[in-house]
């Protein structure tokens, strides 16, 4: 009984060492963190652009569908671009962390251009879709342009 | 000085050179913007590729002063001509002088560059190329960071041109602008044009470009 209790107990010690170790995140953890969220934006992005250049039918409801997913996305980025991920390997440029506050701008107005194309989405008109999708993306662009390692 | 009007520039080589400026802006300002815009970015990118191979051809078998054979010179030539930018002489050619002959190729090398890479970029958002889908992301990232970068020797190149015709205009008393314009050059008259053509041959060289542009995309423009 008493060798069965040690086992539990020294689990448990390993468990909370360990556990505790994983809670806090590297800095490389927040990197794929974001990485994935951009990548995750860039898959549903695609499509709404092909659609909106008629390369392929436009579906209002795919169309909307895809919005939401990336009202959903837009905000979660921000948390990957920690101060802590300043000297993690990444393509952020290091003007990206002296304009902290412009790039946390930029992707809060992401965030709510996002938003407004899942509204607008959702409300049907096309030529409105468009012109939102339009706003939304220069906005990736943007810090594509300023902040990221041209490569 | 009894110079003389001579005609030296045809209209399908000032065509292209005009043609090639408004282009290359709207390219330029089309991919500043990017988004939505990058379909007519892609449509200044098939007409600047029509035009460059239009000049390819047109300096093998076009009217005489277009020709490569007659603008490309070797060193002692091109040295002798930098030796000659001291003389406040206005220079008395019927083409491209030496140095700006090999300026000529540049151009065209640095279009060419732009023009293929261009085939294969995506822009990490939604637009690709024509030719995107023929290589990898990774290949494609790499091309279109050529695209990008290149577009920086283009706009060395530019400015080197501009101050050069702006050079020969105020220390040589040159009117290279009005002659690309009009055509006509004031040299001296022992220098007679020899600029023809047949009326089908630019129409026929058109035409030529403009296929194997449509052969290179397999005519997906993605427009």
């Amino acid at each position: 009984m008493k060798k069965v209790l040690n086992v539990v107990v020294t689990l448990c010690v390993l468990l909370v060492f360990f556990g505790g170790a994983q809670a806090a995140p590297k800095p490389d953890d927040a990197v794929h963190y974001r990485q994935g969220v951009l990548m995750a934006l860039g898959w549903n992005i695609g499509p709404m652009g092909a659609m909106v250049q008629e390369k392929v039918p436009f579906d209002k409801e795919r169309f909307a569908f895809l919005a939401d997913r990336v009202a959903q996305l837009a905000p979660m980025v921000i948390e990957g671009f920690d101060v802590s991920t300043k000297d993690a390997k990444s393509e952020a440029r290091s003007e990206l962390w002296e304009n902290l506050p412009d790039f946390q701008k930029r992707m809060s107005d992401l965030a709510s251009a996002s938003q407004k194309l899942a509204i607008v989405a959702g409300e049907g008109d096309k030529a409105a879709m468009k012109r939102q999708f339009g706003v939304t993306v220069k906005m990736c662009k943007g810090c594509h342009d300023e902040y990221r390692v041209k490569h | 000085m009894s110079n003389e009007k001579v005609y030296v520039w045809d209209i399908w080589i000032r065509s292209f050179h005009w043609l090639l400026i408004v282009l290359i802006l709207s390219a330029w300002w089309t991919a500043r913007e990017g988004g939505l815009l990058m379909k007519y970015h892609m449509f200044c990118g098939y007409g600047i590729g029509i035009l460059v191979f239009f000049r390819l051809f047109w300096g093998v078998w076009g009217s005489q002063s277009a020709k490569f054979s007659e603008f490309i010179r070797g060193p002692r030539i091109v040295v002798r001509a930098i030796l000659d930018l001291k003389s406040r002489q206005p220079e008395h050619y019927l083409t491209h002088n030496p140095i700006g002959g090999w300026v000529v190729i540049a151009f065209l090398l640095l279009l060419v560059v732009q023009f293929a890479t261009g085939l294969f970029a995506n822009d990490d958002l939604f637009n690709e190329g024509p030719l995107y889908a023929n290589v990898t992301k990774l290949t494609s990232d790499w091309l279109t960071w050529v695209h990008h970068t290149n577009f920086n020797n283009l706009t060395a190149l530019i400015i080197i041109h501009v101050l050069a015709i702006f050079f020969y205009r105020v220390w040589k008393r040159e009117h290279l602008v009005g002659a690309m314009l009009s055509g006509y050059k004031y040299l001296r008259d022992k220098n007679a044009s020899k600029i023809r053509h047949g009326f089908f041959l630019p129409f026929a060289t058109l035409l030529l470009s403009i296929v194997i542009i449509c052969v290179i995309v397999n005519f997906r423009f993605n427009l």
